[in-house]
């Protein structure tokens, strides 16, 4: 048995389903999507995408584009890679993202200090990188 | 106590011993654990009307073909899908089955036979929400997921590296005195401290090592449990939730904040009426936000009760009395029952050179890994019947 050649294992790639599309087709764009209840009464941000308002359970969502503007959760620096196409990439930062509108997205956050500082409330700036064929990935970055 | 599992006892428990590797099959780890359980409660297959399994590696089998397999007629089965939660959940389920008088004997199993890379490809498709929006972006497996938790908690809390190390060298002693546990060895806080980094915070000794292995319990109806003659336990309270608090990711402490009034309330008795409590130890922040959760300490002082209190088999609050999955391994979905396997092992006196003295302990689980956090957070308190 051999050990594939790290580099040139794909990373996972996300199964798109007629749900998420926008979310994809936005990142492909270099737009991030997200989802909105369009109930006056409740106008939350909804991420990952729902069928309904998680929170008031109305049924009607609707897409906007996000200003990308967040801020750190909590975060880690992923030594030991989930799989093998993130061999190459390790290690780095990966992060809980409050985005300004209100809702938790998951994402590397390229070019952060790997070293354990503590990053957490620091504001971030999304950007979208190759993650695989005709694939756009959201992360984020640092700003000061 | 007319509690709500009046009529109900709890007569044996069994385990595998936990390994590295195995060519056995989930189905012969089950037959194992549940034969062990059965014969220590003096009963044997051919009582048993009743299945609650709980295992990843089962499907394309379910608790239907386990019963097909090992030639039972069963009046009530239950298969767990809350992950580590549903050792506790499979329990209660089967505790109101018998009470109800659906049946009279249910061997309550979990197993399975994991590696690193199996762990990590059943949780690479574990959920949508995890398959595509955690996975792809990287999130380190249950590591990452968990280490997100662990900064999160010393950041708010003032928890430290070596308040985790003090709790995993301690599951490590007790470990020491089970024979089924995997690791043989003690844990040194410079072992604990240097050990190789997996994801920041967390290094190798915070993390699971995913194994083989299986635990049972035997519950019964009363009548049956007195013409046993053995000893016995009453479930005094039984509680599960998920998703709580609902669209909250990161509020502590999650699920038993949750469950514990009622689970306290029911019981009829607190936190300090407990001589152990057997947590969900898949990382050690978890064990920290149970103690928080479940009143074993003021919330969000987890860490200062681990430096003032001897948890091991020999100290005033023991935890985790067999080692945990964090020294005795973490058999997949077992996770769930091992600690329900320990606390009942504890409570009817079977323990061995690892026996603490009890009458009362609560036994909890946690599991089904979604976006950001587990899902399904469950907690029972049991008694010895005297």
């Amino acid at each position: 048995m051999t050990t594939p050649n790290a580099a040139s294992v794909l990373k996972p790639q996300p199964r798109v389903t007629e749900l998420t599309q926008p979310y994809w087709d936005g990142a492909n764009d270099g737009r991030l999507m997200i989802q909105r209840c369009a109930s006056p009464a409740c106008g939350k941000a909804v991420f990952y995408p729902r069928v309904c308002c998680p929170y008031c359970h109305g049924a009607e969502l609707t897409w906007f584009r996000a200003t990308g503007r967040g801020s750190i959760i909590t975060h880690t620096t992923v030594r030991r890679a989930h799989h093998d196409g993130f061999n190459a990439s390790a290690p780095y930062v990966f992060a809980a993202v409050e985005i300004e509108e209100g809702a938790c997205i998951y994402a590397e956050i390229p070019g952060a200090p790997v070293d354990g500082v503590s990053l957490i409330g620091r504001p971030v700036l999304v950007d979208f990188v190759e993650h695989g064929p005709g694939r756009r990935m959201p992360v984020f970055r640092l700003v000061d | 106590m007319a509690g709500v599992f009046e009529g109900v006892r709890i007569v044996g428990a069994g385990q595998t011993v936990y390994a590295k590797r195995s060519p056995d099959t989930v189905q012969k780890l089950l037959y194992q654990a549940g034969g062990a359980a059965l014969r220590e409660a003096g009963l044997d297959w051919s009582r048993v009307d009743g299945l609650a399994i709980t295992s990843f590696m089962l499907p394309p089998d379910n608790v239907a073909t386990v019963a097909e397999h090992l030639g039972i007629e069963a009046r009530f089965l239950f298969q767990g899908l809350y992950g580590g939660a549903s050792g506790v959940i499979g329990m209660a389920h089967a505790a109101r089955a018998i009470r109800d008088g659906t049946c009279d004997v249910v061997v309550v199993a979990a197993a399975d036979a994991f590696d690193v890379s199996s762990h990590n490809e059943m949780l690479d498709r574990f959920n949508g929400s995890v398959r595509e929006f955690m996975s792809p972006q990287g999130f380190g497996g249950a590591n990452g997921m968990f280490a997100l938790h662990t900064r999160l908690y010393m950041e708010r809390h003032g928890a430290t590296r070596e308040d985790f190390g003090r709790f995993c060298i301690a599951l490590r002693n007790n470990a020491l005195l089970n024979p089924n546990a995997l690791f043989k060895s003690p844990l040194t806080m410079a072992d604990y401290l240097n050990a190789k980094p997996i994801a920041d915070p967390l290094r190798l000794y915070d993390c699971v090592l995913p194994c083989v292995g299986g635990d049972a319990i035997v519950l019964a109806s009363e009548r049956i449990a007195r013409e046993l003659g053995g000893p016995s336990l009453r479930i005094l309270a039984s509680e599960e939730i998920h998703n709580h608090p609902a669209n909250e990711l990161y509020v502590t402490p999650g699920g038993w904040g949750g469950l514990a009034d009622r689970l306290y309330a029911r019981a009829g008795c607190g936190p300090r009426d407990l001589h152990f409590a057997q947590l969900y130890d898949d990382y050690p922040v978890m064990c920290f936000v149970q103690m928080d959760g479940l009143g074993i300490c003021p919330p969000g002082t987890a860490h200062r009760f681990v430096r003032e209190t001897d948890i091991t088999t020999r100290g005033a609050f023991p935890i985790n009395t067999g080692g945990g999955q964090l020294s005795a391994g973490q058999a997949g979905a077992a996770g769930g029952t091992i600690g329900v396997y320990e606390g009942v092992t504890q409570l009817l006196g079977r323990a061995g050179a690892r026996q603490v003295k009890c009458k009362r302990g609560l036994v909890a689980g946690y599991g089904m890994i979604a976006y950001g956090r587990g899902l399904s957070s469950s907690a029972a308190i049991l008694e010895r019947v005297e």
